[in-house]
């Protein structure tokens, strides 16, 4: 009975506590996300214009989204161009660095220098260095090609000229233009996976040596090693990775949705519309993650406690 | 024998394929930076000349005069520094409570909350941008402003755009710029850490408080480093939030280094320069803590 007592009454201190450790967050979880996010949900049914001191709503329901899909000679085949080739380059992202991340996470001479190496990608490729790196100024080429839309390397500018090499082997002309393509995007994908790198050698540093001593003891190979132990440890890190892949392609530059909405809202001062295409192109996002990431959520979701 | 020399070979084979592919890939790394120093140094004609290809004929430095010049660059260095470095380092601080709260303590609405964290890091910004941005042009949180107007009669209107507090603010709060992903990194150290640790400091008489000030806080080195990098890097990089809410001298480096870059009538080596000399600095921190950081990463648990 005392025990019990006494066990509640730290368990309500426990409680407390943590409110109070999280409460800040809470606050400005409210004031500076919840509500702004839904003010934008509403200018996304609203049509917004000027007026002296500040912004009139007009509400339209649903008429910004028809317009978007119905008349706007862009929006949909931006939007179809967007989510497919998230569909492709998630996949690629998160293999590509699963792979570098067990190799540099091997011990092998020069493996610091290596990871330094790495670790570049996520200072310049965070921001506007990656702009000026990426568009194409005074009829130069630009220096590196990001994005779906990067396919023809023969114009100059990258990192080896593909076209050349493979116009050498005497391939027919459309094979020859495909594996450029492909080339080219594998090397834009690499350049775009530092943080992922460095998030997979973080899991794979917290899966302890004796899962491994074991399986070596009852004679299992390094392929079965890894899809027995290596992968299914990794599993929450995939899934964080995954999101941050997701989040960062969803609103990277080299995104014509995510692109033409910030042109607006910068060039034409016009909110409704952009929010609009924004809000509708995460929908379509959420949902399509939603059918592909919901078994790998479960199960995370069993690990969270 | 046999076997010893088959073994041997694989595992040359093996350490060859392995520097084949990290050096082919490391190239895809290195090599905008290397374009960068290339293009930087040359003067007009040596762009223009075919056969100059990465080694300049003539070296100049006037491509750094000229960014420097146009970059404005003391000034936006230091409001770099003042905002979003400063709102960046105050979010390492924050991050850091609130994620102690999600890791060690039980509560009802925890799981529900803590995935709203994961959710905020799914959120695009740019969703949210404008109505933060009229949030702050008239600065009324919970209408506390307007209540005090209706009691006081006054007329008082709090604008906060052009000012740090745009990106202090959201940081003291830990819902900055990444700060899901700061939460969640710090979240699965602490989870690590043995319970033993604020145990004994209870039993010395210490509230959950003063345990994580002088126990947690002083054994997580390794997860404040880096999270420490991730968030100067991202700091240092903003620049969409930035551009929206700082004008003139407020302006930090990558705002300024966006306006050269979209300058046409500026020569391609003062860009190079100027990108240059924006990464120069946190190239710099990166290689004095990445010894540090290398281990650390290793050491912070993002698996539970």
């Amino acid at each position: 009975m005392k025990t019990s007592k006494k066990k509640r009454g730290i368990e309500a201190i426990s409680r407390r506590a943590g409110r109070l450790f999280i409460l800040p967050w809470e606050i400005g979880m409210v004031i500076f996300v919840l509500v702004p996010l839904l003010i934008s949900v509403a200018y996304a049914f609203c049509e917004v214009t000027f007026k002296v001191g500040g912004m009139d709503y007009h509400f339209v329901f649903l008429d910004n989204f028809k317009y978007l899909l119905k008349e706007d000679p862009y929006y949909t085949d931006t939007l179809i161009t967007s989510l497919t080739s998230l569909l492709y380059t998630i996949p690629i992202i998160v293999a590509l660095s699963l792979i570098l991340g067990i190799i540099l996470n091997q011990k092998f001479k020069g493996r610091v220098i290596m990871r330094a190496v790495f670790f570049l990608p996520v200072i310049i490729a965070a921001g506007v260095v990656l702009d000026i790196l990426t568009t194409q100024i005074n009829g130069q080429p630009p220096v590196i090609q990001l994005g779906a839309t990067a396919t023809s390397m023969s114009d100059g500018g990258g990192y080896l000229d593909t076209t050349a090499l493979l116009t050498g082997l005497r391939l027919p002309e459309a094979v020859t233009g495909m594996m450029s393509k492909y080339i080219t995007m594998i090397f834009n994908l690499l350049w775009r996976s530092g943080i992922q790198i460095i998030l997979f050698i973080s899991g794979l540093q917290t899966i302890p040596d004796s899962l491994y001593e074991v399986s070596r003891i009852e004679g299992a190979s390094k392929w079965e090693e890894f899809w027995m132990i290596t992968f299914p440890m990794l599993r929450d890190v995939t899934l964080l990775v995954t999101v941050f892949t997701v989040v960062e392609e969803m609103v990277s530059t080299s995104n014509e949705v995510m692109s033409n909405a910030q042109s607006m809202i910068s060039g034409q001062q016009r909110y409704d519309m952009p929010t609009a295409m924004i809000w509708f192109y995460f929908l379509c996002v959420i949902i399509i993650c939603g059918i592909f990431l919901v078994p790998l959520f479960r199960s995370f979701k069993r690990k969270w406690d | 024998m046999n076997k010893k020399v088959l073994k041997r070979t694989t595992s040359i084979v093996i350490s060859i394929a392995r520097w084949v592919f990290l050096i082919s890939v490391g190239y895809i790394a290195l090599y905008p930076l290397f374009v960068m120093v290339s293009n930087s140094l040359m003067t007009m004609e040596d762009v223009l000349d075919q056969s100059v290809v990465y080694i300049p004929k003539t070296l100049t430095l006037d491509n750094f005069k000229t960014a420097i010049e146009k970059l404005n660059f003391l000034t936006a260095l230091k409001s770099t520094l003042l905002i979003p470095v400063l709102s960046g380092m105050i979010e390492v601080a924050t991050c850091a409570i609130t994620a102690y709260g999600f890791a060690r303590f039980n509560f009802k609405e925890k799981n529900i909350l803590f995935g709203l964290v994961i959710a905020t890091i799914a959120v695009p910004s740019t969703l949210l941008m404008i109505p933060q941005y009229t949030g702050f042009y008239n600065f009324d949180p919970l209408k506390a402003v307007t209540i005090f107007n209706k009691i006081t009669g006054g007329n008082a209107h709090i604008n906060l755009l052009n000012t740090g507090f745009t990106m202090w603010l959201p940081a003291i709060f830990s819902v900055g710029l990444r700060s899901g992903v700061f939460i969640f990194i710090y979240r699965q150290f602490f989870k690590g850490l043995p319970k033993e640790f604020e145990e004994a400091a209870y039993v010395d008489g210490a509230n959950p408080f003063t345990a994580f000030l002088r126990v947690i806080v002083p054994s997580s080195t390794v997860a404040i480093i880096t999270v420490t990098v991730f968030s100067l890097v991202w700091h240092w990089n903003e620049y969409y939030i930035t551009n929206m809410f700082l004008l003139e001298d407020n302006r930090p480096l990558s705002v300024m280094l966006k306006i050269i870059a979209g300058d046409t009538k500026l020569a391609n080596g003062v860009r190079m320069a100027g990108a240059l000399i924006f990464i120069i600095p946190v190239l710099v921190i990166y290689l004095i803590l990445q010894r540090k950081f290398i281990k650390s990463i290793d050491k912070v648990g993002i698996v539970g």
